[in-house]
Order: structure tokens, then sequence, then C-alpha cells
């Protein structure tokens, strides 16, 4: 009895799924499509494994330009049948279509190997033109990132792109180096919580997921709340979670004043970048809330990304007296960024010592320059010089002045990558007496230099037109020249100088080429590094040259320059 | 203390209920149109809901027209968990606890909306479609706008049957479509065809078919044979941004190309006009970010450098002193937009010669309300509006990504602003993105429901003219409702005989059978709609005669003779009359005054 009461019930929904369906395939001949859609769905729920009736409800859905619902009865149609190469074509194309790219992308790589010639060409046609641009946007991306590296926009849309190309791990370093940049946005909690779901990090993804359910913006506290669903949290995930500290000094507070509004909202124009509309918002939630000092911080970093560096460096020497040593400390890096610019004095001392084979000895060059900090094309400056050697036997006497030389002088601003310089002081030590200098200095940079970010090729010129009362009046002029290839801190590449005076001295009239080495030593700051070159030179005037035309050299320094 | 003002908001319906009139009104329903009824009244009681001591915190809901969307309270609301009485029809639920949120009673002929918090101050904080409920609960506004024009791409479309797009978009108010003609820039059989079918649909449908221009974009095909002419931002890179790959307008063997393959372009197709979007530089982030500032080709830098002494490129390599040279840079940026912008009108208009019916648009982001454009994409409409006395086409005014989280009352502040500026009001029109916002709006990323009606209704108050971009963004709910918020009426009166119906534009009364207007018999109706011109009107029942089923042109006056169908009509562009003998007829571009006739079977 139960047995038949079964295949009588089985029977009658058969019936009623088959008499939906039929009227469904009536409607859409009367062109009554929304009468359509409807039965389609009441017969497809009935018997949803009726393949031919969901194909044509999907290309209905299609032909009325419902794409987002067609592609779902695509989905349903190749998850019944996996072997559907021309279903799992159309759901890769309505996946393009709606945005899913990188579901469109990982179907047409699946259906160019697998499938037969026809749909694999299509698939192969389509999934080059998705990877092609991506390849190239990521390309053009990642230059920029070159260009600027602190910037949580270019880190967020390469995380974007890549995650479409089906690299979660790259994508989820950019992710966690946009929320780093800026932690008030947390929605990348909610991105890195998904690409690590997708490499298999469960753990570290529910962490994620967490310390987003805590966000301050309802929208993203309920999506990590829908991605958490179901998920047991252990307290070890609660803790960890903790460590991903939100907005620095945004308090959640029980209703949103309007300050807090002024700042949510100063926060979402500049996190997109719209710096006007981000300054009007800081500035009127500073005049709530004159006190904060994650306010004076913004309204800092907001001037200065709008050039306005003077307004920048005010908002900044408040935001850095801040109690709170998160925002402290970011204010403080970016004071000191704009430091030398803001004060009365700038303090450069640079140091060279070295080594030369040619003359078995160490040389040492220095100099400290106190500069008037005024916004004049000439600037004032005192300055203090070193230079001293060990001594050679392969020379009659000092091979430098062996002197202290203090002297007052000015210097330009760049222009066109040139800068103007004359001092006049005295030499105090081996040598004494006046000692006039001045100069013409010209340096140009192309490529990859040392300290960039990327490997690549680089070229660096310098030429200087110097002129030094202490040699006779005489008028220098030097260019060199490197070029090579950067990887990180190293450079090799080559090495090519040409000098030539008025005099017509030996020693100012050569010309030296050979290989060169520079390398950032670890441990020490940026801006020190270790030049090494091998040069083959000749001096071309040979009047008064005691040695042989041609010298090899080799030399070593340590080359160590920084601004205060 | 935020549950004590939830639960305030959700105790005082009556001062929380202001916002309803206004929510009728933005699709043309009378304040008596529904009740509102609010969390536990007195009335409510009475209707059978009831509370319970259990609350819910609610901070997500899920309307079952939508289930997908994302629907967010913010700030979140603490409410009862109600109960509802049987015939009580549940339309929204919380997300975790599936208590009801909103539900529709019908009891003695009276339409109930039931709410469990308030619907927020401006009436769409909390659920957007508070409006289709009362369609579904049987209530149907009263009039229909028919103005609208639509952005077209189509990407998104490309399978779609050109027939059953065309009826929709008309359904929806629609009166033209602004088609993405780079896809069609070189020709391509196929998609030739597929085009040439969606123009005839739409022509069927009385829609309007414009050729939208996205300038300096040209088309991926012509970004790839000219690298020499690819546009460069200040980081020298080309300027392929976002979906755009920029061409240098300044280089005139460029711009003969492109004229040739436009000319080309709106010779192959049936266009009724050609819009010209967004002919300025990138981007929204000005000079602050390099990366995606234009322009920097040669033959720009060269004329800055001649005028200024300095390469512009050089202003984004050193900081100290730039500023002044910067603000040169962007006033000679903002010249040559408008020159740029100047000659593209004037190579258009030239196409009218041979084309004469061809319409003409200028899409243009605002910059009187949100004045930072002229810096920051060298927009500079001040500068613009005066060229509507040299060239004849539409001003669309577009509203930038900035302000789209302010609400709908912008609109008639933009037109107040642009006003001042030119006498051709007229001749203005607005631009609504429809769109994911970037800011943190609720309840939802993008415009729906009521937000949505709201803004159509008071942009079509304060322009001749409302655009929406763009037509695949807009949900399928708010299809049914759109041409109401778009409907122009100002003011309604009954008697038990006669409607008089006092409108702004030409509208869609709401009407069953055939009617006299003002006392004569009148040809515009469709056995649900009349068509009635601007002005006031009284509409009484009347008796079958020719019809005229639909026309995409402005009804001056029309009347019933002996000689057929007497028509006075105005259009920028060809006027398109769908007759009740299902003949097409297209009549010229202009102010003129026609017989029509309707063939009896």
């Amino acid at each position: 009895m139960a047995k038949q009461s079964f295949f009588l019930l089985i029977l009658a929904t058969a019936s009623s799924a088959s008499s939906l369906l039929d009227e469904a395939y009536l409607a859409m001949r009367d062109g009554q499509h929304a009468d359509a859609v409807r039965l389609f769905s009441q017969g497809l729920e009935i018997t949803p494994t009726h393949q031919a009736a969901r194909k044509d409800y999907a290309y209905l859905l299609m032909r009325l330009g419902n794409s987002r619902q067609a592609r779902e009865q695509f989905r349903i149609i190749t998850e019944n049948d996996p072997e559907d190469a021309h279903a799992l074509l159309e759901y890769a194309f309505l996946c393009h279509e709606t945005g899913e790219r990188r579901q469109a992308r990982l179907i047409f790589d699946q259906i160019r190997y697998t499938s037969n010639d026809i749909h694999q060409q299509t698939a192969d046609r389509a999934f080059l033109n998705i990877d092609q641009a991506l390849e190239t946007a990521i390309h053009r991306w990642q230059e920029a990132l070159t260009k600027q590296p602190q910037a949580d926009s270019i880190h967020e849309e390469l995380a974007r792109l890549l995650e479409e190309r089906n690299e979660p791990l790259q994508a989820e370093k950019h992710y966690e180096e946009a929320f780093r940049l800026r932690p008030s946005k947390e929605r990348f909690l909610l991105d890195i919580g998904r690409v690590r779901r997708w490499i298999g990090n469960h753990r570290e993804s529910l962490v994620a997921y967490v310390a987003a359910t805590h966000s301050n913006d309802i929208r993203t506290a309920e999506q990590a709340q829908e991605a958490i669903a179901g998920h047991e949290i252990g307290e070890d995930i609660q803790i960890a979670a903790r460590s991903y500290r939100p907005t620095p000094v945004i308090t959640p507070r029980p209703e949103r004043s309007s300050e807090t509004t002024a700042l949510l909202m100063a926060d979402r124009s500049f996190d997109r970048s719209f710096l006007p509309d981000a300054l009007r918002y800081y500035e009127s939630a500073y005049e709530s809330d004159p006190q904060n000092s994650y306010i004076q911080l913004r309204l800092g970093l907001t001037h200065n990304l709008l050039g306005k560096d003077d307004a920048a460096y005010q908002w900044l020497s408040k935001a850095r007296q801040s109690s709170d040593p998160l925002v402290a400390a970011e204010a403080n890096r970016a004071w000191n960024n704009l430091r030398p610019a803001h004060t009365p004095y700038r303090l450069t001392v640079w140091a060279l010592p070295m080594y030369s084979s040619r003359w078995q000895s160490g040389f040492a060059y220095g100099q400290a320059k106190m500069e008037l900090n005024k916004q004049w094309f000439f600037r004032p400056y005192l300055s203090l010089r070193a230079a001293t050697d060990g001594g050679s036997s392969r020379a009659p006497g000092p091979l430098s002045e062996r002197a202290w030389t203090p002297a007052i002088g000015i210097t330009s601003r760049p222009w066109h990558r040139i800068v103007f310089w004359a001092e006049g002081g005295g030499n105090i030590g081996n040598t004494q007496g006046p000692d006039a200098r001045s100069g013409v200095i010209h340096t140009h940079g192309w490529g990859s230099q040392l300290n960039a970010e990327s490997p690549g090729l680089y070229y660096l010129m310098e030429n200087g037109l110097n002129y030094a009362s202490r040699f006779s009046h005489n008028v220098l002029f030097s260019s060199q020249n490197r070029a090579g290839y950067t990887f990180g801190r190293w450079q090799l590449g080559g090495f090519f100088a040409v000098a030539t005076d008025s005099l017509r001295e030996y020693w100012g009239n050569y010309v030296e080429a050979g290989p060169s080495l520079r390398m950032r030593l670890p441990r020490l700051p940026a801006n020190a590094f270790l030049n090494v070159e091998f040069v083959h030179g000749i001096n071309y005037i040979s009047r008064g040259n005691p040695r042989p035309a041609h010298y090899f050299d080799l030399r070593i320094g340590l080359w160590y320059a920084f601004t205060y | 203390m935020r549950l004590l003002i939830s639960l305030l908001c959700a105790c005082f319906p009556l001062f929380s209920a202001a916002a309803w009139p206004g929510i009728l009104a933005s699709v043309g329903l009378a304040p008596d149109a529904a009740e509102l009824l609010i969390g536990d009244s007195e009335q409510s009681r009475n209707l059978g809901f009831g509370s319970t001591p259990a609350t819910v915190t609610v901070r997500r809901i899920i309307d079952s027209r939508q289930p997908e969307l994302e629907i967010y309270w913010s700030p979140e609301a603490v409410i009862s968990h109600f109960t509802l009485p049987l015939d009580a029809r549940v339309f929204a639920r919380e997300r975790w606890t599936e208590a009801p949120v909103m539900a529709g009673l019908k009891r003695d002929d009276r339409i109930y909306l039931w709410l469990a918090a308030d619907p927020g101050p401006h009436g769409f904080e909390r659920y957007p479609y508070l409006l289709q409920a009362l369609l579904d609960m049987g209530i149907t506004p009263p009039a229909h706008g028919v103005r609208l024009w639509a952005f077209f791409d189509s990407s998104y479309r490309l399978r779609a049957d050109p027939d059953i797009l065309a009826s929709q978009w008309r359904r929806a108010g629609i009166a033209a479509i602004h088609v993405a003609s780079w896809h069609f820039y070189e020709p391509q059989r196929e998609r030739d065809r597929w085009l040439e079918k969606l123009i005839e649909a739409c022509h069927r449908n009385a829609v309007l078919v414009y050729a939208w221009i996205e300038l300096p974009h040209v088309s991926e095909q012509f970004w790839q044979d000219h690298p020499e002419w690819r546009e460069k931002t200040a980081l020298l890179g080309d300027a392929h941004l976002d979906w755009r790959k920029l061409m240098n307008l300044q280089n005139q063997d460029c711009v003969k190309e492109i004229q040739n393959g436009i000319d080309r372009l709106i010779q192959r197709f049936d266009w009724d006009g050609i819009n010209l979007g967004e002919l300025y530089f990138e981007s929204l982030e000005g000079h602050s970010n390099p990366a995606r500032f234009t322009p920097f080709n040669e033959d720009v830098r060269r004329e800055f450098q001649k005028r200024a002494g300095v390469d512009p490129v050089e202003l984004f390599r050193s900081h100290a002193g730039n500023a002044k040279m910067m603000r040169q840079f962007l006033d000679y940026r903002a010249e040559l937009t408008l020159k740029i912008q100047k000659e593209w009108l004037g190579i258009l208009s030239g196409l009218r010669k041979q084309l004469p019916h061809l319409d003409l648009v200028l899409t243009h982001v605002d910059d009187q309300f949100d004045s930072q454009m002229r810096d920051l994409l060298g927009a500079d409409a001040k500068s613009v509006l005066p060229l509507l006395d040299q060239h004849d086409f539409i001003f669309l005014v577009e509203d930038p990504a900035t302000v789209w989280h302010l609400g709908p009352s912008r609109y008639p502040e933009i037109a107040k602003r642009y006003e001042k500026l030119t006498d051709r009001k007229d001749r203005l029109a607005i631009d609504i993105n429809i769109v994911e916002r970037y800011q943190d709006v609720y309840p939802t990323r993008q415009q729906t429901g009521t937000e949505l009606f709201q803004l159509v209704h008071l942009a079509t108050q304060s322009f001749q003219r409302v655009a929406l971009y763009f037509e695949n963004s807009i949900l399928a709910p708010d299809l049914a409702l759109l041409p109401a918020a778009a409907s122009p009426v100002k003011k309604w009166a009954r008697t038990p005989d006669t409607l008089t119906v006092e409108s702004s534009q030409d509208v869609l009364v709401r009407w069953k059978g055939p009617a006299k207007v003002n006392g004569k018999a009148w040809p515009l109706y469709d056995g649900e709609f009349i068509r009635l011109p601007a002005g006031v009107h009284a509409v009484q029942a009347g008796e079958a005669g020719p019809q005229i089923l639909d026309i995409n042109a402005e009804v001056i006056h029309a009347e019933i003779t002996a000689q057929g169908i007497l028509l006075e009509y105005k259009s920028r562009t060809r006027a398109i009359v769908r007759m009740s003998d299902k003949k097409i007829r297209v009549l010229p571009a202009g102010h003129h005054t026609v017989y029509l006739t309707v063939a009896t079977s």
C-alpha cells in the first residue's frame, strides 16, 4: 500500500511538473515572457534535473537580458552534467558578462584542455583574451607600484587583478599591504579572509573574518558574519583576531555623531584619493573635535598629498604629540619627511673614505654644510671640508690637501638638474692659505637606480665644471658615467669617465673605463653604499707626468651622506 | 544608549511616519493611498500585529522580492519579535532570526503596510521596496512619464533579444537609448547586424537611438592600431585608465582619422542622434595622482613648454615651487578641453548637413555643484554653456561620483545653479548614475527602490530631461515603478465624471478605454493609459475612434477630424508614431502639424 502511494505521488509530481513546463513553453511561444519565467521556475523546482527544460529556461532568461539568472541556470546545468562542454562554455561566457571574471577564466581554462576541438578553440581564444588583458594590467600596476610603493590603492588594484588571475598568494600579500597602509579600510579584512579561504588557510581566514565582524561599518561586519556562519570560532581565533587592530583612534560609539560621520566620510574620500573632499570632511570633523590627534594626522597627510606642505607640516607637528603611539609614529614619520623643507637651517654631511691601488694609499674626503633653508634660488651656507690621505711612495708629495677648509658659500636650487655653487674660505693644516672654489654640477639618472624597488637597467651621469683657486685658478671639467643593471642591493655595470682642464695639466686630462660594482651594505643606512671600480685609464697629456700614461686602478670606497 | 535610541525610533510612529507622504509622492501616489503602521501601535494591535518580549537586533534584512540584495540598517535597530495576523503577507524579514520586518494587509478595501521600525527620515533608509510591496497589494500609480533616456552598453546584453529589450525599455518610460558606439566603430558583420536589429526594434517601439561617443576613447582596435597616438599620463605611461583607452586629440592626424571613422559609424546605422560624452581629461583624482593624470602627449607638452617654458612632466619630478606653474598648467588644460569640445561639437554639427534629423547631446560633468572638476578633469561648464548659442545641442549634466551619496534634493540645487548660467533652460538635462557607490551608504550600495524613485522624481521636476546611467544597472524590481517616478504631473482633481490633470510635460495618465480631453474626442490612448500634453486638461469618458498608441515626441495638440488625426508635435529628432493599425510613422524633426490616417481592417 505504502509502495503504491509513493508511486502515485511520484506520478502526480511528474505530471504536475510536466504540465507546468508545457504551460511555460506555451507562454514562451505566445510572447508571455513573465508567465513563462514563472512557470519554468515552478516546473524546475519539481523536476530539478530536467536538463533540456532548464536550458530552454536559461536561454529565455538570456533573451530577456537577465544574464545573472541565466548564469545561475547554467551553473545548475553544469553541476548536473559536468561533461556538457557547450553548457560549460555558456556558463563561462555568462560569468564573464556578469563580472565573475575569475570564474570565467578558470572555466575557459578547464575547457581548453578537456573538450573537443570547436569548444577548445573558442575557450582558448576567450581565455587568452582575458588572461592577456589581466597580465598587461598587472604589469602596468606593478610598474606604478615601483613609483608609488606606499599607495594602498595600487596594492588594492593589484590584489584584485591577481585574484582574478588565480594568483591568491600574491593577492593576499597585496591585500595585507593595502590594509597595513590603510587600516581604516576594514573591508580589506573581507578580502584577506576570502583569499586565505581560497588558498586553504582556513584558520587565518577565520581570524581575518572575525576581526572584520568587529568593524564599525555595519556592511563589513555583517558580510564577515555571513562568511563565518556555521564555522566554529575558538578562543584562539578570537584572540588572534584582536591583533588586527582597526583604525587607531576611531573608538566605537553608540550613535554616530556628526563629527564621526564627517570623519567616516573623510576616511572614505581619503581612501579613494578624493582629496579635496577628504580635506573638507576632515576640517569639519576637526571643528567638532579639535583634540582628536587622528584627525590632525589625516589633515596633515591630506594637505601633504595636495601639495600644501606648509599646512601639512603644521598639522603633523600637532599630531606627533599624540598619546596614541600609532598616530604619533605615523605623524612623526611623515613630519620627518617634510622637516628638511621646513627648518630654518639644513645640515648636509657627506663622507667618502676610499682606497686606490694605483696610489697604494687610502684617502678620505668629507664635508659638513649648514645651509639657510629659504625658498630663494640662491641660498647661503657655511661649510667645513676635510681632505686627507695616507701618503704614497708612488707620489712625490701628499695626494691631498691634508687640511680642513672652513668656508662661506652660496648654492642654488636645482634647475633642470643643475646646481650652481661658489664658496670662499681658507685651508688649515698641511696646506695653508685662502681657498676659493665654485662650480656647476649636473646629475641625471635613468632606470632602476640603487635602492629602486624593482630590478632593471640603469644609467647615471654626473658632470661637473669646477674652479679652484688653489690649483692655479684651474677650471676642471669632468664627466662620470655609470650604466648597468640593478638587482636589489647590487648594481653591476660599467664606468666611464673623461676629464679636461683649462691649464692642460696631465692629472686633469684623462679617460677612464672599466667595470664597476656598487652595493648597499647590510645593517648600514640606505644612503650608504660601497663603491668598487676597476679602471683602465690614460692621461692623454704627458707634459709633466712622471708616470706612464696608461694605468690601472682598483678603487674601493664607502659613500655616506645624510641631510637633517 | 544605542538600544534606547533604537527602541525610541521604533516606538514613535507619529514622528517617524513623517516621511510617508514623500515616499508615496515619489511615484505619484496620494497620501491616503495606503495606511502605514509602525511597530506596536494601537491600530496595529487591533489589526492583529502583536509584539513579544523577545527582541531582535536588526542590521540586515532580506526582501523576498530580491533576496540576494544586501540591505543593511545603519544604525542598527532593536525591535520586538512581532507576531502577524494570518492574512498578512510578509515582504521582508531580519537576516538571522527571520523575524518579520515588513508586511502588507488588506482589510475592508483598505491597504495597510506594516513596518517593524520606521522607514527613516528620508523614507529610504531601511526598506528599499516599500512601494513595490504596495504594488503587490494592488495599488497602481496614476501616471507615467514618457521622456526618460538611458545609456546602453551592448557588452552586457549581446545575447538579449532586441525586440524584448526595446519593449521593456518603452514600458519603463524610456524614450531614447544612448548606445555605446565604440563597440561598433570598426565594421564587423555579425555585430553590425545585431545593432541594426536593435535600432529597428527600438523604432518599432517608439524608442530613439543615439550614438554615444566617449572620446578620447575611440575603440579597442584603434588603440591597438595607433600606438603613436596614444594619450600619456604624467608618468608618461599609456593612458589606459579603467576601461577607457585614451587617444591624443591634440594631434590633427589622429583627429582626422577619428573624424573619418565617426563619419562612417554615423552613416552605417540609422541613428537618431549623437551623444558626445565626457570629453575632457582624467582623472577624478586630479594631479594628486600622476599615474592617472592626463594629457601628457608630446603635442601638449610641446605647446605648454612653448607657452610656459617648462615641460609639464617636470611638475611631477620636483616638488619645490611648483604651485604657480601647476596652476598655469591646470588653466591651460581647461582651455584645451574647451578647444577640443568646440572642435568636436563643430565636427558633429557638420554631420547634420547630410543627416539633418540628428539630435546632438553633450554629456558634461557638473562643476557648479562640485567645483573641483575644472582642476580635476579640465571640465568647465561655465565656458561650455555659451556654445548653446552657436550649436543646437542638449547639455546633459552628469553628477560626479563625489556627490553620489548626497540625497535626491541635490537635483533642484544643481538645476538652480545651471539656470543662472544660461537662458537655454529647455536644453538642460540631468544624468543620474545608478551604480554602486564608493561611499558607505545605506541601506543599499546602489540606488534602488524608494531612493531611486525619489531621485528620478526630483530630477524630473527640476530638468526637462532625465537620463539614467545605465539601463542594465537598473534592478528588475524597479522597472515597474520607474515611469511613475518620472511622472511630471503637478496637480490632480477628481470629480465623479472628470479628471483634471496639470502636468509640466507630456504624460501617460492611467485611464481605461477612450476619452474626451477638454471636451473633444482624443486620439492618443492605448486602453490602459491616455497620453496628455503639458498643461491643464480635463479628461472624461469618450467613444472609440482612430488611435495613436504611442508617440516619441512632444505633443502640442491632437484631435480627431474628418481628414484623420490632426497632430501638432515638436521633436528635436525624427518623431516616431505607433498607430493602432500597427503601422509605424516616422515624422520629420521640428515643430509640425500633420494629419494621420488609420487603416481600418
